[in-house]
């Protein structure tokens, strides 16, 4: 039976792709792909299996994954005039370098990772996704880079979950999808207020709050 | 069903009516006799069931047990004393620094969030317990926004995007759970507590102890526990004082509830020393830590927050030794104190227009009653009799050191005694100070009958407890079969 696992695997090469540009645009276009990969996963294997609410959280994650989130923090970056994160730390290059690193380690080691009936590697390529996620989260200065690479980390553990897990309820799992959302709208908000009153999006400089 | 609307009935229709009622005075009211409703609500729906008479499941993935009905009751008395000191302090918008869109709001996303808190605590299935702990996230950020300050709006995205990560990683531990339970079962895994709590012996080994790690991270970041708390200081001095009370007493219970559930199937798995090496150290250096950095605070609101983290420490412990009558009583006992200390200072702010330790002097002269709270609620927060926090801090190091958990025993000492002497010294300069600082508005620093019901509560408790109600607690608790 057809798993489609192996897309898993695209969606670990987007976040190492992510991992080396700093334009917000071209971040943007990672992630979408990356949830379309997903969303793809899910659908197909769906179809496949003729499971309907599979099929439906598929559809699901690309609506909400693919398009409805990189739409909103892209036309978020247009009003804020956002186009280029400098970063901090690591610069794009080593950050890619630290990025193939891990997937390299994480797909040998997958095995630590792995529940029985999946394709083998899979475990280790999701892992991977979720630690170049926290790696974008650490090395982008903007407020909007570090949301982006929050929404890598989580698509990393959607990854393992389609994956490896026998399936959360539905339901559940279209819960998980709109608390996502939401928290991205939400952040969208208070992202347009730091811009307001800050003038700036810089993390580093915000420092407001005393220890 | 009819426990599902008893414990959401009020609080949807405070929320209604932060929508639809035009004047913002006919919303106080509406939300204070909604605060009320929901705690008298909740206690009618929960007595039964930490009784053993009924044991209800309202939906498929909540049921009310034991450790619900008591951690339900608590956030929602919480909640009342919230929103009838909110209705007191909120007389005249423009003194809490709100437009009157702000008291709509935070009337509003306080009666979504009891709800959402309700739900974690009843949640009998760690899918939907994730559910709804992002959704106390997402309604409480909005909150700490509202004064619009630069400050508010800093904390607020440092507490959406820690408690963002935190979160994810309780998301990844959840769906590691499930692989866990997954591997080799006919029909895969569930995730349900009863269903992981019967098959906790052939979960697979690794994949538990990974999940059990990241749970501890991310739920142990939304309850403050040192080092993942530093969102917990700024959101808690940030939002408005009735806010800074229901994030204190309710949100961050919920968040230790979700590492309780979560440490009974380790429990059964046999991993018993995750709990004692990773949860109850943690506890132990959270209450160190706190109290080192309670020291140096220069801010009432912040000294209670960081108190808040030594108290989620002393939690965690409980929860590492699984000593459930201690853990829910200083659950309660955290919660009545710390929730009255938060509304006292939200007084003390109104009517002095600050909240800075340096500035504060002589509130004693000045308020007798507002004094004589707060020194009380100084005391129940410290652990001092006659409130129920001294009874279950005592019971809590007895049973540390009942178990020669020398460590952590030594570590809970030095940091209640540290914290209490730093919070003795802060509080007392601003209470029996000499020069009484001149109050802007003092008549708000009259209104602190919520929070003065919530310290009788916590000394009725104290009072309360002896060897037989404590044995009635603990079968109470487990009233419903799981952890």
């Amino acid at each position: 039976m057809a798993t489609f696992q192996e897309l898993v695997g695209l969606a670990a090469m987007a976040s190492l792709w992510m991992l080396g540009i700093t334009r917000v645009r071209s971040m943007l276009w990672g992630l979408g792909a990356q949830g379309a990969a997903l969303g793809a996963l899910l659908l197909f294997r769906g179809i496949n299996n003729g499971s309907i609410g599979e099929t439906l959280l598929g559809c699901a994650v690309i609506a909400v994954k693919a398009i409805a989130i990189p739409v909103f923090l892209n036309w978020s970056a247009c009003r804020l005039h956002v186009v280029r994160d400098r970063g901090v730390g690591l610069g794009p290059g080593l950050a890619m370098l630290a990025g193939a690193l891990i997937v390299v380690l994480c797909y040998f080691k997958s095995g630590w990772f792995s529940a029985a009936g999946s394709v083998s590697g899979n475990a280790g390529l999701a892992i991977a996704t979720v630690l170049m996620g926290l790696i974008i989260m650490m090395t982008r200065r903007l407020a909007l880079g570090m949301l982006i690479g929050f929404l890598v980390l989580d698509n990393g553990i959607f990854s393992y979950a389609f994956t490896q897990t026998p399936g959360i309820p539905v339901v559940i799992e279209l819960g998980v999808l709109f608390d996502l959302f939401m928290g991205v709208l939400l952040a969208g908000m208070v992202l347009f207020r730091v811009s307001r009153s800050f003038e700036h999006m810089d993390v580093l400089e915000m420092r407001e709050l005393h220890e | 069903m009819i426990v599902a609307l008893a414990l959401s009935i009020f609080p949807i229709a405070v929320a209604v009516c932060s929508l639809a009622v035009g004047s913002v005075n006919r919303l106080r009211m509406a939300a204070a006799i909604g605060g009320v409703g929901q705690a008298a609500a909740t206690l009618w729906v929960a007595l039964p069931i930490l009784r053993g008479e009924s044991r209800p499941t309202f939906l498929i993935w909540f049921q009310m047990d034991g450790m619900a009905a008591w951690m339900a009751s608590v956030n929602s008395i919480v909640y009342g004393a919230a929103m009838a000191s909110a209705a007191l302090l909120t007389a005249n918008p423009h003194d809490l620094h709100l437009t009157s869109k702000g008291v709509r709001a935070m009337f509003g996303l306080t009666a979504l969030f009891i709800v959402a808190a309700n739900a974690v605590v009843c949640a009998a299935d760690l899918g939907a317990l994730w559910v709804a702990m992002e959704a106390t996230t997402l309604v409480t950020a909005p909150i700490i926004l509202l004064r619009g300050t630069r400050k508010s709006i800093e904390a607020a995205w440092k507490y959406l995007i820690l408690c963002g990560v935190g979160i994810a990683f309780a998301l990844l531990g959840t769906v590691l759970l499930l692989a866990a339970a997954g591997n080799g079962m006919q029909g895969g895994g569930s995730l349900g507590i009863a269903w992981l709590t019967a098959h906790a012996s052939s979960l697979k080994k690794s994949l538990l102890n990974a999940s059990f790690v990241f749970f501890l991270l991310g739920y142990g970041t939304k309850a403050g526990l040192f080092p993942v708390h530093n969102w917990l200081p700024d959101a808690h001095s940030e939002a408005p004082a009735p806010a800074s009370a229901l994030l204190s007493g309710a949100l961050l219970n919920c968040a230790m509830v979700a590492l309780w559930r979560i440490g009974g199937i380790v429990e059964l798995s046999g991993s018993r020393t995750l709990l004692l090496g990773l949860l109850a150290p943690m506890g132990a250096a959270s209450v160190l830590a706190a109290s080192l950095m309670l020291v140096r605070q220069q801010d009432l609101k912040r000294m209670w927050a960081y108190s808040s983290i030594e108290n989620m420490g002393l939690l965690a412990v409980a929860a590492g030794l699984r000593a459930a009558p201690i853990f829910a009583l200083h659950a309660l006992a955290h919660s009545l104190a710390k929730s009255s200390a938060f509304l006292l200072s939200g007084n003390v702010l109104r009517a002095y227009g600050t909240v800075s330790l340096k500035k504060l002097s002589g509130v004693m002269r000045r308020f007798p009653g507002l004094g004589f709270a707060l020194l009380a609620a100084g005391a129940a927060v410290m652990g001092a009799p006659p409130f129920a926090s001294f009874v279950s801090e005592w019971l809590l190091l007895a049973r540390a050191a009942d178990d020669r958990l020398w460590g952590i025993v030594i570590a809970l000492v030095a940091g209640l005694a540290l914290s209490f002497v730093a919070v003795v010294i802060h509080l007392g300069r601003a209470i029996f100070g000499e020069k009484g600082e001149r109050a802007e508005n003092p008549r708000y620093a009259g209104s602190i009958l919520p929070a003065a019901l919530l310290l009788a509560v916590s000394a009725a408790t104290f009072l309360a407890v002896t060897p037989a109600t404590l044995e009635f607690l603990g079968k109470a608790l487990q009233t419903g079969g799981r952890p």
